[in-house]
């Protein structure tokens, strides 16, 4: 039996897997589906995964990402945030939609860049997933050779790093050498969430500039 | 415009998918393409399908939850017939539901040896059993289909909901037996399930239903 696309519907918090999928089809897909909309898409060679997030998966992915940007300025180092654009890669049939990333060494040279294509373009530096617990996600970005990736589920940070194109779990980034991000990071996002993301933001700014000062003593 | 087959779709254990405009027709054929044997539960009602593919906690909890019933039935010497997830549906009614469990007792003399249930001549179960999210699409499918009784339980917590006037309004009493704290005791149970082992809890159960009778 055939279905239109458009009649599925998967509630919030919810994912569906649609198989058999072709590139030319998951093109079409992403084209009907258009920007403008709650659903997340993971492709991986055939398999089209469509997620839903629930609106505090959005909250803790904005203050997550809200944090990054605060350390990546406060380290003055130039960046492009580039939040959930669709990355694909056709000759590896692989496509994702972080829940945010970044482009952070690479900067200058997706700096202007209205279209990424990873055919072409290098992936993000550092890509972030807040709670989803999809097994297929983390081989995606293992595939689009994305070299960081930042996992936050329940309240803890993972810290993924590409060696020889497996992630391995690390305890400090690469990208911000001598900070624990680890420990840091979940407490000012619950902090952000029991006393509000711009105090937060600020005390966490303050911690930035303390371990830059104690770093530079 | 972008076309699925059915059978690209799948529903991972512990999610829910609606589809959107569906007919009575088309309905069916899902029905029909679907099978018996599959781990998904379909519930149809204003021309929404909802899919939803249970965990396997979400089956123990059903099987607990439907041994309680069946040993409150039994101490009480009360009869039923159990008809699991079968698909009830009406046309009438544009309504379909596969409940986690479901039971003929009020009518279950009715159901002996019946292997076809057409609900627009058969009663429908007296009590259905709805482990997890009951979603609007399920409630609405029951009130359609008009079972007098569901037991939900959901994060570990049981309420009994009633059909009265055509919807359903959560109730600490049971049709079935409705001079005993039934939501308390099967509650009670269910917990001690959980740290005790299904056995025990049983067990223990069954004392509290006689206690319950002879103490009166």
């Amino acid at each position: 039996m055939l279905l239109e696309l458009r009649r599925l519907q998967v509630p919030p918090g919810q994912r569906v897997l649609l198989q058999d999928v072709s590139w030319q089809e998951f093109e079409t897909i992403l084209e009907e589906l258009g920007e403008h909309r709650g659903a997340r898409l993971a492709y991986d060679q055939g398999t089209l995964e469509i997620m839903v997030p629930l609106p505090e998966h959005e909250l803790r992915k904005e203050i997550i990402g809200d944090l990054v940007k605060a350390l990546l300025e406060e380290l003055d180092l130039e960046f492009c945030s580039l939040g959930s654009t669709t990355f694909k890669n056709q000759l590896m049939v692989q496509g994702i939609e972080p829940d945010q990333c970044f482009y952070i060494q690479h900067e200058a040279v997706v700096r202007g860049q209205d279209r990424i294509n990873l055919e072409i373009d290098p992936p993000p530096d550092l890509a972030l997933e807040v709670d989803v617990t999809s097994r297929t996600h983390p081989s995606i970005y293992q595939r689009l050779g994305v070299p960081e990736l930042w996992r936050f589920e329940k309240g803890k940070l993972q810290i993924n790093v590409l060696i020889q194109d497996r992630y391995v779990e690390v305890c400090e980034s690469p990208n911000f050498p001598g900070l624990p991000l680890i420990e840091v990071i979940p407490s000012y996002v619950e902090q952000a969430r029991i006393e509000g993301r711009n105090k937060a933001l600020r005390l966490f700014r303050r911690w930035v500039q303390d371990q830059i000062g104690y770093k530079t003593k | 415009m972008v076309t699925l087959q059915l059978n690209q779709i799948r529903v991972l254990p512990g999610q829910r998918l609606l589809l959107e405009n569906v007919s009575w027709r088309e309905f069916q054929a899902i029905l029909q393409e679907l099978g018996e044997h599959r781990a998904t539960r379909l519930s149809y009602s204003r021309g929404i399908l909802e899919i939803v593919a249970p965990l396997p906690e979400h089956e123990k909890a059903k099987v607990i939850l439907g041994d309680l019933l069946k040993a409150l039935l039994d101490e009480l010497d009360m009869n039923w017939e159990s008809l699991g997830s079968t698909t009830f549906q009406r046309e009438d009614m544009k309504a379909g539901i596969e409940p986690d469990d479901c039971f003929y007792i009020q009518h279950h003399a009715l159901m002996i040896g019946k292997d076809r249930i057409d609900l627009t001549v058969d009663p429908p179960p007296d009590l259905a059993i709805e482990v997890d999210v009951t979603s609007k699409t399920k409630l609405s499918a029951y009130e359609l289909l008009q079972v007098p009784e569901i037991w939900r339980y959901q994060n570990r917590k049981l309420q009994i909901n009633l059909l009265q006037n055509g919807k359903y309004v959560e109730s600490p009493i049971s049709l079935i037996v409705p001079n005993l704290p039934v939501l308390e005791g099967i509650a009670q149970f269910l917990e001690m399930s959980r740290v005790a082992g299904t056995a025990p809890a049983l067990r223990g159960f069954r004392r509290w239903v006689r206690e319950q009778i002879h103490g009166r």
